[in-house]
């Protein structure tokens, strides 16, 4: 109980001391949001997790390398966002990165539209879209909304300047408003 | 100012100074349009932040120091394998140099003054390599020495091979 009150950099000097079961506090701490992020970024629950297990043990090899000034969850983050782009390229997933209108969106079409919804809560629906977005634009919407990373974080981790996570950020919740609205979900969503 | 889009989600970031949203508050006061599509972002805005983070599987923390446990114990094996290759070849090279100064100082005279026995011990040492290695004895040298090696890459790869097997789970 003790050692789940530590900051990231206490256990991480804990783990290079040669404590290495101490490293199962960060992997509880991050888990989850990390998770959260890559199936967004992914679209695929099983190539998350597989995926996230190699970013878990990429950090720990490397945590010889990361110095305790910067934050660990930016350092991991950026691992995580790394390790997502080349799992996708690797599996020729990838898709454009910027889109300028949802009519760039035609893969959405004729996807969870109003009345096939009727069992589904309105996070799942969210989920979902969001899952459909490019894995820029969802990388960033989950860092800022679930990570609750601010800007100057998220342009750390993805090595771009704080503007365009702004413009990445308000591109994307634009894409959803009309994704929805070309969905006629703004009912049951909004 | 023109109001547009980006204002609003500067407006909805908190990115605007005091002149700025007052001239917003004053725009969506006046225009029904600007405010549907206010309410629509502030809406999305609002659900995203009641976001809720999924879960992985149970095990997946046990899993994963399961791999690093088994990666560190690997690594401590390699090391161990590669002290006693060395090792192998300390006792080799220690007793090739033993049998060579054994031989040299055998056939050194023991009642020569100390500048003869160096000028012995000189052409010994130099009648020993030339003889060691000559043509009859260097094929036999280099045979034993790409022998061991061979020996050596085999366990090396076999043990690699090993390591392999026990990161997979």
């Amino acid at each position: 109980m003790i050692m789940k009150n530590l900051s990231d950099a206490e256990i991480i000097e804990s783990v290079k001391k040669g404590n290495t079961a101490d490293y199962s506090i960060l992997l509880d701490r991050y888990k989850n949001r990390a998770f959260s992020m890559l199936k967004r970024m992914l679209k695929n629950d099983f190539e998350a997790e597989e995926v996230l297990m190699d970013c878990f043990l990429k950090a720990y090899n490397n945590l010889h390398t990361f110095k305790c000034e910067a934050k660990f969850s930016t350092w991991f983050y950026r691992i995580v966002y790394n390790t997502a782009l080349t799992k996708l390229s690797s599996t020729k997933r990838k898709i454009e990165n910027e889109m300028s209108s949802v009519d760039d969106l035609h893969f959405l079409e004729s996807k969870y539209r109003a009345d096939e919804l009727v069992t589904e809560n309105i996070s799942d629906i969210i989920k979902k879209i969001i899952e459909e977005l490019p894995e820029k634009n969802a990388a960033i919407i989950t860092m800022f909304y679930l990570e609750e990373m601010n800007c100057e974080e998220i342009s750390d981790v993805l090595k771009i300047s704080v503007s365009n996570v702004k413009v990445i950020l308000h591109r994307s919740r634009n894409l959803l408003k009309e994704i929805i609205g070309e969905r006629n979900l703004f009912k049951e969503v909004l | 100012m023109n109001i547009n889009n980006d204002i609003l989600n500067r407006y909805l970031d908190g990115d605007l100074n005091s002149k700025e949203i007052d001239e917003v508050n004053r725009a969506l006061d006046n225009s029904t349009e600007l405010k549907k599509e206010f309410d629509a972002l502030s809406r999305i805005h609002n659900i995203l932040s009641k976001q809720q983070v999924d879960q992985t599987k149970s095990d997946f923390t046990n899993l994963v120091m399961l791999k690093i446990r088994k990666k560190s114990k690997s690594e401590n094996e390699q090391k161990i394998f590669l002290i006693t290759i060395l090792f192998f070849f300390g006792v080799i090279t220690l007793g090739i140099v033993g049998f060579v100064l054994y031989q040299i100082l055998s056939t050194v005279p023991s009642t020569a003054d100390s500048t003869n026995t160096l000028n012995s011990l000189g052409k010994n040492l130099n009648n020993f390599f030339s003889d060691l290695f000559s043509k009859n004895r260097i094929t036999l040298f280099g045979s034993i020495l790409s022998f061991v090696m061979l020996v050596s890459a085999y366990f090396l790869f076999e043990f690699q091979k090993h390591s392999g097997k026990n990161l997979m789970i």
